[in-house]
């Protein structure tokens, strides 16, 4: 590694061991969000990279993955905004979450690709940390630093709209 | 099964961030659950995966990361950034706190070495220092001084009531978590669910010289801190332990006390 002086150098292995260690957590993450096995590794890369330019924010004696999915997620929102419209396609699947229900795995993936367009940055966050990551209310409280309550009250709404959607989806079909 | 641990629990024990006791829950209920060991098997698998072009995505890591200046912040406390978190050998458990003779003990932080101290009943908590640009664990007489900042980490096995508070050789209590007097408001902290809890923000400390005691109690229901607090400033520092564990035996608390010394 080039010596860019020892500020660089020590954030630099830093975030070298926070990819050693947590990098598959990330990618499976990012996998869920993405569908889309090569999106996904370079959402791996770039978390560590802003983990980089933001390490003064991560706490010490503090467990990373909450922050670290933090930044992940914020990056997968960004590339799906971007992208537009989740790739439904037989690889991604397989590599995805496997699913008793196929069929409703993919009016699952509509319904909140749909719902991601509606909310604004904290709503796309708690929506996919709680649907796609995996966390409940409390573990989004402690990763986006707000108040339980505050988390639980987005849930609810989005648990409602969530719900007319699948209704309007299932009704297409 | 209704208590399946969420998905983001499960990924924070494969990846080792889990504190022993909540591991231990985890794979306790792996053994009986096919749902989780299916997810299990799913975050390993990806893992698997990413790890197929393991060096490749390294060297594209330390490229992207060539490009990168060290971003220009104010450094205060703890705005400066800190080393990686370590991993811990378990200090030795003492069933019973008991007082000991002060004795040097700043153990700086290592990879690979949380200092996590249990308690009686299902407690654990550490105690991070940091002093100027040097972070280390606080153990049991370590030697603290003014503007010393301390972060507390409780690990419980189930959700409760949290309270943590101070009691310095004059005996004057000051209430840590919640940062309220008890005479304002006498609940505890509430936590939401077993686990690890890193408690926000950091307790600076003064410049007050002498044997100082950190006290943590823990309780699956809600308990008055009032009551605590004003037996514990009856029992005064000699009287510390026995009347945190007379509390503890009527209020089914778990409970920890470390005694530390301030210095100039």
């Amino acid at each position: 590694m080039p010596d860019r002086g020892s500020d660089w150098n020590e954030r630099a292995r830093t975030v070298e061991e926070l990819h050693r260690r947590f990098s598959g957590a990330i990618f499976d993450l990012s996998v869920r969000m993405l569908a889309d096995r090569s999106q996904a590794e370079d959402a791996v890369q770039e978390t560590f990279v802003n983990a980089f330019r933001s390490l003064d924010s991560f706490r010490y004696g503090t467990n990373p993955l909450p922050w670290l999915y933090r930044i992940a997620t914020n990056v997968c929102l960004r590339l799906l905004r971007t992208r537009k419209r989740l790739q439904l396609d037989d690889r991604a699947d397989r590599t995805a979450a496997a699913t008793r229900d196929p069929v409703g795995k993919i009016h699952a993936r509509r319904v909140l690709e749909q719902l991601v367009d509606e909310l604004d940055e904290r709503g796309q966050v708690i929506l996919v940390s709680h649907y796609i990551s995996g966390m409940d209310q409390g573990q989004i409280a402690e990763m986006l630093g707000i108040s339980r309550r505050a988390v639980v009250k987005r849930l609810t709404a989005l648990r409602k709209r969530l719900g007319h959607l699948f209704e309007e989806e299932t009704g297409n079909d | 099964m209704t208590d399946c641990p969420t998905r983001f629990t499960l990924v924070e024990w494969k990846t080792g961030v889990l504190a022993p006791r909540a591991a231990a829950a985890v794979e306790q209920h792996l053994g009986g659950c096919e749902s989780c060991r299916a997810n299990i098997a799913e975050i390993e698998q990806h893992r698997t995966i990413f790890e197929t072009r393991g060096s490749e995505h390294l060297t594209d890591l330390r490229e992207r990361l060539a490009a990168e200046t060290v971003p220009e912040v104010t450094r205060t406390g703890w705005n400066r950034w800190p080393k990686l978190v370590p991993a811990a050998c378990a200090l030795a458990a003492a069933a019973a706190i008991t007082l000991v003779v002060v004795f040097q003990s700043e153990e700086p932080v290592q990879q690979q070495n949380r200092d996590e101290i249990q308690f009686k009943g299902e407690l654990s908590f550490e105690i991070v220092a940091k002093r100027f640009d040097r972070q280390f664990h606080v153990r049991e007489g370590a030697l603290l001084k003014e503007n010393d900042a301390l972060r507390f980490v409780v690990t419980t096995n189930a959700a409760g009531y949290l309270s943590v508070f101070s009691m310095a050789q004059s005996g004057v209590v000051s209430p840590f978590y919640p940062e309220s007097a008890p005479a304002r408001d006498p609940r505890p902290m509430r936590l939401e669910r077993a686990g690890r809890h890193e408690l926000p923000g950091s307790v600076i400390l003064d410049a007050a010289e002498g044997n100082e005691y950190f006290i943590i109690l823990y309780s699956p229901e809600p308990f008055d801190r009032q009551i605590i607090h004003d037996r514990v400033k009856g029992a005064g520092p000699t009287d510390l332990t026995d009347a945190i564990k007379d509390l503890s035996e009527d209020r089914k608390l778990s409970f920890g006390v470390m005694k530390v010394k301030k210095v100039p």
